[in-house]
């Protein structure tokens, strides 16, 4: 039980990893897996304004994800889109993805070093006990922050026209861009708040552990499960596929050990994909091929 | 001279890892991302039997060559239900798994102290022991599997295998068992990578899990791609082209503790470039078009 | 007289909408049936379902007595029904010459076996292939498109090809989705006649098409479907002086 209600808790980061990831991949239509970069700028853009240049963290948090955002933008209008006008396919994407996560990786580890770093001085955390339930007041502020991002990023889906556009994107790019929807412009708004999301996501994480090169893919692992197992077609499902990935992972500690946590999360996503790759509740995306 | 020994090793290697992920990617166009699993398997087996049975070589090799060969069949079968980018998540699942046993499994593998006093091999009476040895012995199965795969490409069966990548529907029309040729070419494909494996093994003597990471697959991907998808002589061009070209960066006189990223980096950037200006590598005829 | 191609009370439909409706037809051995009807009346759907591509909601289809249904499409294709598409499918990257000779079934080639050992089978089959291949393109008087790409050709002669892809596949049974629709007169003469010599050779043919001229110069027996149903079939003069059919096609 002990094991299931920490798996709960720990997975408001899987929240925000999986929105981050679901809104990549279906606004702008591939894996793009350079946004386990994106992971880890979040947290180390805030370790360079916070630690480095001393600014306060409500100044460098929003620095830090405007910067993860216009990176995102960048990406997305200097390099995908002029992909897909030669007729590049997903797969073509996916490849440049990850040639761009590489570099970043390799240019973050150059910048900061291989070590591990830290954005809150370490030190025993505080925790608190609710209805006998140990919680630290790290993992009570990002589920705060989860549920705002989940709130806010449902009112934009459902009640602007930019997100409303954004999901006929990631239902069906053709069909939309038919009826007038301008791709270009919605997959730039996808990248932008996938990768704010990202950074947050990134931040979040480092100030729970700690900031190493590496920390993006571990995240982006998450991520990937959380979105295809949830689908994009509802906040919810990502939510739920967040506790179900928090819990296994927790579950899976208890019976076979912690090291076990990455292939527990990807053979998850070996069967999502296999058997449900639109997720728990999506209707099926499949294209009819005839 | 013994280096320049070791850069023809393993530039053997590599060709022998390109041509075969060449038969899965350039050929029947199935983006995998899993081809230093493959590798890695090939590696394992042959030291684990060498090791613990002190079996002869050729034995090892046939071994894992059948056992490698099943787990193509592993991942070969989600290529007939899942396409393109999420195809290739599915294989860098598996990549992130069998990475995760390797270095997990302690007991079978010693985990991350890796394999160390792999006896040198003899191969019928013949020792192979220096650098000269091996350079014969990998010259020979480079010979070997590189007209192999020159055969198998111009037959039929390469021509469905091709038609397979430009449309599926097609092919199937005309009567020819797709799901077949998709699952064999993945079996053929690592059991040829398991070969560059075992040899690799013997040839180091030693082997731990960080030869057979996600970073692997790129870098084996990247040569493929960069030296052209579905031609065989681009494969060895760009195996070549990829070993060679990092090693004359290191006599540039960088300090080695950047030099490594440095190498990332480039190699990132050469990916980018080339899907960017060039999709086609050197010598490809494939692209990953729409 | 046995039919060659059972088609029964067949029904398929798409999120609500009916693309076959209790379709039926009997086809005769060495005939040439031609299916005509408005767009979305069903027709490239009947063929999809009949090549396997897409399973019928309800209905059984018999090839010579033996069940279709649930068959993979290769498998079928392997039965001899071989059909073509409307929205042209050959391998466009690559030479006319690979496209027709993928098409020839039971290669020795394409055999992991044979090629694992080298087999001299291979070489002689090829070689036999490419001779045949040489001769179709010949019937067609497009012999020195052998090496071109299939991009290249005119969109006439990509019809051309995937016509002659058809017969190199050995088919008993071809099914051509509108084979003369956006081709010039001149190629529509060149198909049409090939297609006319087919049941000389005991080649069932079943055609779409909009092209009613073409239709009439070649079919033995007509069939008219709207919004899944079979209107009208028959003889293709009675057919087409079918009140429905003349109302269809007037508009
Ligand atoms: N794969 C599919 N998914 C959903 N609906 C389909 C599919 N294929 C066909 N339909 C629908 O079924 C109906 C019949 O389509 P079909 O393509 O068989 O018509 P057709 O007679 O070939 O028309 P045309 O003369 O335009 O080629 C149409 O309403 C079409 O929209
Ligand atoms: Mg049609």
């Amino acid at each position: 039980m002990q094991f299931i209600i920490n798996g709960i808790l720990a997975s408001a980061s899987f929240v925000l990893a999986g929105l981050a990831c679901a809104i990549i991949i279906r606004g702008i239509g591939f894996f793009n897996l350079a946004l386990g970069a994106i992971f880890t700028l979040g947290g180390y853009f805030v370790f360079s304004l916070h630690v480095k240049l001393l600014l306060p963290l409500w100044i460098a948090v929003p620095i830090a994800i405007s910067l993860c955002a216009v990176l995102g933008m960048l990406f997305e209008a200097m390099l995908f889109s002029p992909l897909r006008a030669k007729q590049a396919g997903p797969s073509v994407l996916l490849l440049v993805s990850i040639g761009l996560y590489i570099i970043l990786y390799g240019l973050i580890e150059l910048i900061y070093g291989p070590q591990v770093e830290m954005i809150v001085a370490g030190g025993p955390r505080s925790s608190l006990q609710i209805l006998g339930i140990r919680i630290t007041t790290i993992q009570l502020v990002t589920w705060a922050v989860a549920i705002a991002a989940c709130v806010s990023l449902s009112c934009f889906l459902k009640l602007t026209k930019g997100g409303v556009a954004l999901r006929a994107v990631a239902t069906d790019s053709e069909l939309a861009a038919m009826s007038g929807i301008e791709l270009p412009r919605i997959r730039m708004y996808a990248s932008a708040i996938g990768c704010s999301l990202a950074a947050i996501c990134g931040f979040m994480i480092g100030m729970d552990s700690d900031l190493s090169p590496n920390m993006g893919m571990r995240i982006l692992f998450g991520g990937l499960v959380v979105a295809i197992a949830g689908g994009v077609d509802s906040v919810f499902g990502i939510v739920l596929a967040a506790f179900l990935l928090g819990i296994a992972q927790h579950v899976g500690v208890w019976k076979i050990g912690s090291q076990w946590q990455d292939t527990i999360a990807f053979a998850i996503l070996l069967i999502f994909l296999l058997f449900r790759p639109q997720g728990f509740f999506g209707k099926n995306f499949k294209k009819a091929i005839l | 001279m013994e280096y320049l020994l070791h850069i023809l090793i393993l530039i053997g290697i590599y060709i022998l890892l390109s041509v075969s992920l060449n038969l899965i990617v350039g050929y029947a166009g199935l983006l995998s991302i899993a081809h230093a699993a493959f590798y890695g398997v090939g590696a394992y087996v042959a030291a684990l039997l060498a090791l613990k049975l002190n079996s002869p070589f050729l034995a090892n090799i046939v071994c894992a060559i059948l056992l490698t060969g099943m787990l193509g069949v592993l991942v070969g079968v989600p290529s007939l239900r899942i396409k393109d980018d999420y195809f290739a998540i599915a294989t860098f699942a598996f990549q992130i798994i069998t990475f995760s046993i390797m270095n997990n499994w302690v007991s079978l593998t010693n985990g991350p102290m890796g394999l160390p006093g792999i006896p040198t091999p003899v191969i019928l009476g013949w020792q192979v022991n220096s650098h000269t040895d091996f350079l014969i012995l990998i010259f020979l199965l480079c010979f070997i599997i590189v007209s192999f795969s020159l055969i198998l490409g111009h037959s039929p069966f390469g021509r469905i295998l091709k038609s397979i990548r430009e449309d599926e529907i097609f092919t199937q029309a005309l009567g020819k068992n797709i799901a077949f040729c998709k699952v064999a070419i993945f079996v053929i494909g690592a059991g040829m990578a398991s070969v560059a494996g075992v040899i690799y093994a013997y040839y180091i003597s030693f082997i731990d899990p960080t030869s057979f990471t996600v970073m692997e697959s790129i870098f084996i991907i990247s040569i493929v791609i960069i030296g052209g998808a579905g031609n065989i002589w681009g494969s060895i061009l760009g195996a070549a082209f990829l070993v060679i070209l990092p090693e004359a960066l290191r006599f540039l006189g960088m300090p080695s503790a950047i030099a490594a990223n440095m190498r990332q980096i480039f190699y990132g950037v050469l990916l980018v470039l080339c899907m960017l200006y060039c999709p086609q590598g050197f010598l490809g005829e494939y692209s990953f078009e729409k | 007289m046995e039919p060659v191609l059972h088609v029964d009370k067949i029904y398929k439909n798409f999120d609500g909408t009916v693309a076959l409706d209790n379709f039926s037809v009997k086809v005769q051995a060495a005939s040439i049936t031609g299916i005509i009807g408005p767009n979305g009346a069903g027709k490239t759907t009947l063929f999809n379902v009949i090549t396997g591509f897409l399973p019928p909601d309800s209905g059984s289809i018999q090839y010579n007595g033996q069940l279709l249904v649930g068959l993979p499409p290769y498998k079928i294709a392997r039965h001899g029904i071989i059909r073509t598409f409307q929205q042209l499918r050959l391998i466009t990257r690559l030479p006319v010459l690979d496209n027709i000779l993928l098409a020839f079934q039971n290669q020795a080639g394409e055999r992991l076996r044979n090629i694992f050992t080298f087999s001299r089978l291979i070489k002689i089959q090829e070689q036999a292939n490419r001779k045949k291949t040489q001769e179709l393109l010949d019937s067609l008087g497009i012999r020195d498109k052998e090496n071109a790409l299939v991009e290249d050709l005119s969109y006439g002669q990509q019809k051309m090809v995937s016509l002659l892809c058809c017969l190199a596949a050995g088919a008993k049974v071809v099914l051509l989705d509108e084979p003369v629709a956006g081709v010039n007169p001149e190629i529509i003469n060149i198909i049409l006649d090939m297609i006319r010599k087919l049941p000389e050779q005991g080649v069932t043919v079943i055609l779409i098409e909009h092209n009613m001229d073409a239709i009439m110069r070649v079919c033995d027996n007509l069939i008219f479907m709207d919004q899944g149903k079979k209107i009208a079939e028959g003889d293709p003069e009675m057919v087409r002086n079918n009140p429905a059919v003349i109302e269809a096609y007037l508009e």
